[in-house]
């Protein structure tokens, strides 16, 4: 599913509340697919794309890439709960275990990105020798 | 220049009415009893006396006393062109309307030019951004108090940034000429207390020969570095009453203004302590006031081999250069044995880190032994109240001097101490400096990659589609990039002092609409293609920015960086709310730019501005930037809506 404004994602964030307020045997029978898209509303809902971007890319000056994670799942999980640097602190009232699950499955699912080598306006700096400086 | 009155006189007027009349206005008919009663015997046969009153020179007649010749606005264009202003820039208002019409019919409005803008804010900041793009203070007018307020987040941003402008405030002085209502509202004691804490200096003349010494003053001591806007305040009797005595008036010589440089001795201290630095760091921020200052420091840099991190107040460092590490600073401090700063505005900030967590507790950043050394027109010059010094850093080596004019010297004597020893130390330094900056350019590029094909569209993908397209122009980024995660200056060739304007000063949200048009009015005289990313937030504080750019044909390229928020609080509201175990999902409460989501390309079309949006895919991101392009060589502004990334 393809995000395409801040309007898609509460909608979303909307869907995965509802559906996450549900039984677990709810939350339990959701599909893949389902999974996918609650965790991508949650994503933004809880605040994660403010720094980490909207497709996990990072930025320079809020927070490293983290679509796919680089991170374990379990490795990831204590992170989120304890951060170090300027990272929020998610405890589990505020992100609950099964959605913190949720997010991890939207950030593995995500496409792999073109390598830069392969983009015609970024190839020449990761190039072997790389762009030369004057 | 002496203003000619024509005088035709009352009889040429008269003369002037009657033949234009005359074909249309038949003769009253009498009425006939008055046509024969007529007393023949009581009207006077002509004689020579009548015939010479109707037609021999006409007696003296005073001119009109509402007429005003030599009003003293007069005398102040003569001080406006004495100076150099190419540009006066305002909404118009009362209090200056003397010197207003002075400028367009006395001056011929050229040299200085009337810019007319919609907001006072515009009118300080277009002047900030044009002395960053030129080199050169222009004016602005403002109606007195209540255009001041308007401009003073202006000329706040204009002090921290240390750019040069001249404020020329309206007002009137003499409680026995104001009229009643708005011009006692319209008026204030002391005009100069509201901005004092961010202007150089400010003065209130009292007569005509005052304000052309406090007029020239002013403006010297607003190219004197550090740069900074004054205020002078034009009182409306002043600009109004006719010139006393136009003889008596001297408009003194513009001064040329040599910038303090570095003490010798301190100066010779610290080439020996670069010298014998094994990994020396300089950091510069508004360092390079000129292509002089940009060359000295690549000078310096060259003849170490010692890394550059450009802070980004000014264009520094080519970003082409392999000793440009601006984005490897954490790296580069904490090996660095001594750090040199040129016009570093925040030492302590670069030293140590204070994280916005709930305990603030400084953590240094440097090793125990680092050598710092400060260059810099700052060290001693400062108001109280406002803070913009940052935090307090005892530097082992302070030098309180301008740093462009400082490196001349500093440089000459390294060249003067430098030993075959020095030279291989040195030269050790090249191959690993290379290699550094080729796989920093390197990550920037991988890191761009990440959001290429992402919608909304990413940040690098939207300055790089923007980079291929202005690489081969005579080009100019009118913005900073922080909003953009820097890509330009991670990414484009920056090479030449002009192609970047640096940062905001006083990040007064604002800024950089109005910036960029002054900017792009330098520019324009320069013949360069001026480009702006604007953000959405930002764009809407003075969106009438784009009506002046369009109403003076200034060409822009504006790209709006539009994620739809106020990002960076976003980011706080999160924060604080985790902070306090609350509350995870409602930091868009008063956030979000959204809802309804401002369509930025019918708002610039509404204005007179060419433009294209919203861009949501990144495909239509080329040709999108291709049309508006065209339109901006063709020397009119555009604009391209994009939605983006958030950073």
């Amino acid at each position: 599913m393809v995000l395409g404004s801040m309007r898609d994602f509460r909608w979303v964030a909307l869907l995965a509340a509802l559906l996450l307020s549900c039984s677990p045997a709810v939350a339990q029978a959701a599909d893949q697919r389902s999974a996918t898209v609650i965790g991508g509303g949650l994503f933004v809902s809880k605040g994660c794309y403010q720094c980490h971007g909207l497709v996990g890319q990072g930025s320079l000056t809020t927070g490293p890439a983290i679509a796919p994670p680089r991170l374990s799942s379990s490795a990831f999980k204590a992170y989120v709960r304890r951060p170090s640097g300027l990272m929020p602190l998610y405890s589990a009232k505020l992100l609950p275990d099964a959605e913190l699950e949720a997010i991890i499955a939207y950030l593995n699912t995500r496409p792999r990105p073109a390598a830069a080598s392969q983009i015609p306006l970024l190839a020449p700096f990761v190039q072997s020798k790389g762009r030369q400086p004057q | 220049m002496k203003k000619t009155v024509v005088n035709r006189g009352r009889r040429g007027f008269l003369q002037g009415s009657l033949l234009a009349g005359a074909a249309s206005i038949a003769p009253p008919a009498l009425p006939a009893a008055a046509a024969q009663g007529s007393n023949r015997s009581s009207v006077e046969q002509p004689s020579m006396a009548h015939a010479q009153n109707e037609t021999g020179p006409m007696p003296s007649v005073p001119e009109n006393e509402a007429q005003i010749r030599d009003p003293g606005s007069d005398f102040m264009v003569d001080l406006l062109k004495a100076a150099g202003t190419k540009y006066v820039v305002a909404m118009p208002g009362s209090t200056f309307r003397g010197l207003q019409e002075s400028i367009v019919n006395y001056g011929g409005n050229k040299s200085p030019e009337f810019i007319v803008c919609v907001h006072e804010e515009v009118s300080a900041a277009m002047c900030h951004g044009y002395a960053k793009a030129s080199g050169q203070p222009i004016a602005c007018l403002v109606h007195s108090n209540v255009g001041l307020q308007h401009a003073s987040m202006a000329i706040y941003n204009a002090y921290c940034d240390r750019a040069p402008m001249m404020v020329l405030a309206g007002n009137g002085l003499d409680a026995a000429t104001r009229r009643p209502g708005v011009e006692w509202t319209h008026t204030v004691a002391d005009l100069g207390a509201m901005v004092r804490d961010f202007v150089k200096w400010d003065d209130t003349p009292v007569s005509l020969q005052h304000y052309a010494e406090s007029f020239m003053r002013a403006h010297e001591m607003s190219i004197t570095p550090p740069y900074a806007p004054v205020m002078i305040v034009v009182d409306s009797d002043l600009q109004e009453h006719p010139v006393a005595e136009r003889s008596r008036l001297r408009i003194p010589r513009r001064a040329e203004v040599s910038p303090p440089a570095g003490d010798q001795r301190a100066v010779a201290r610290a080439a020996a302590v670069l010298l014998d630095a094994k990994a020396p760091v300089i950091m510069a921020d508004r360092a390079a006031r000129t292509p002089s200052g940009m060359a000295s420091v690549v000078e310096l840099a060259e003849l170490l081999n010692a890394p550059v991190v450009d802070k980004g107040g000014r264009l520094n460092m080519p970003t082409n250069h392999y000793l440009n590490h601006s984005f490897r600073q954490a790296a580069l401090i904490s090996r660095a044995d001594v750090i040199l700063g040129l016009e570093l505005t925040d030492i302590w900030g670069v030293v140590n880190s204070l994280a916005d967590l709930p305990e603030r507790v400084a953590r240094p950043l440097v090793g125990p032994d680092v050598a710092v050394i400060s260059i810099s027109a700052n060290s001693g010059s400062a108001k109280s109240n406002v803070q913009d010094l940052q935090r307090y850093y005892a530097a082992n080596l302070t030098i309180a001097g301008d740093a462009e004019a400082t490196l001349p010297d500093l440089i000459a004597e390294i060249r003067r101490l430098m030993q075959p020893a020095h030279h291989a130390q040195i030269a050790a330094r090249e191959a690993p400096a290379r290699a550094a900056f080729v796989e920093m350019r390197a990550a920037a590029a991988r890191e761009a990659a990440l959001s290429w094909d992402a919608s909304p569209i990413g940040t690098g993908r939207l300055c790089m589609e923007l980079w291929d397209l202005i690489k081969d122009l005579d080009w100019a980024l009118v913005t900073s990039g922080w909003s953009v995660s820097n890509w330009p200056s991670r990414l484009w060739d920056i090479t030449e002092h002009h192609q970047f304007i640096g940062g905001e000063g006083g990040y007064g949200v604002g800024y950089n609409a109005p910036a960029a048009a002054g900017a792009a009015l330098a520019h324009r005289d320069a013949g360069r293609i001026p480009v702006a990313i604007q953000s959405d937030g930002d764009l809407m504080v003075l969106p009438g920015t784009l009506w002046t750019l369009a109403h003076h044909q200034i060409p822009l390229l504006s790209v709006v960086h539009n994620n739809r928020a106020w990002h960076q609080e976003t980011m706080h509201l999160t924060r604080i709310a985790n902070r306090r175990n609350r509350g995870v999902d409602t930091w868009n409460v008063g956030t979000l730019l959204d809802n309804p989501a401002i369509d930025f390309a019918q708002m610039a079309r509404s204005m007179g501005v060419w433009a294209e949006g919203p861009v949501t895919r990144p495909q239509q991101l080329r040709p999108a930037l291709s049309r508006a392009l065209e339109v901006v060589k063709a020397g009119k502004p555009a604009l391209v809506d994009v939605v983006s990334q958030p950073r």
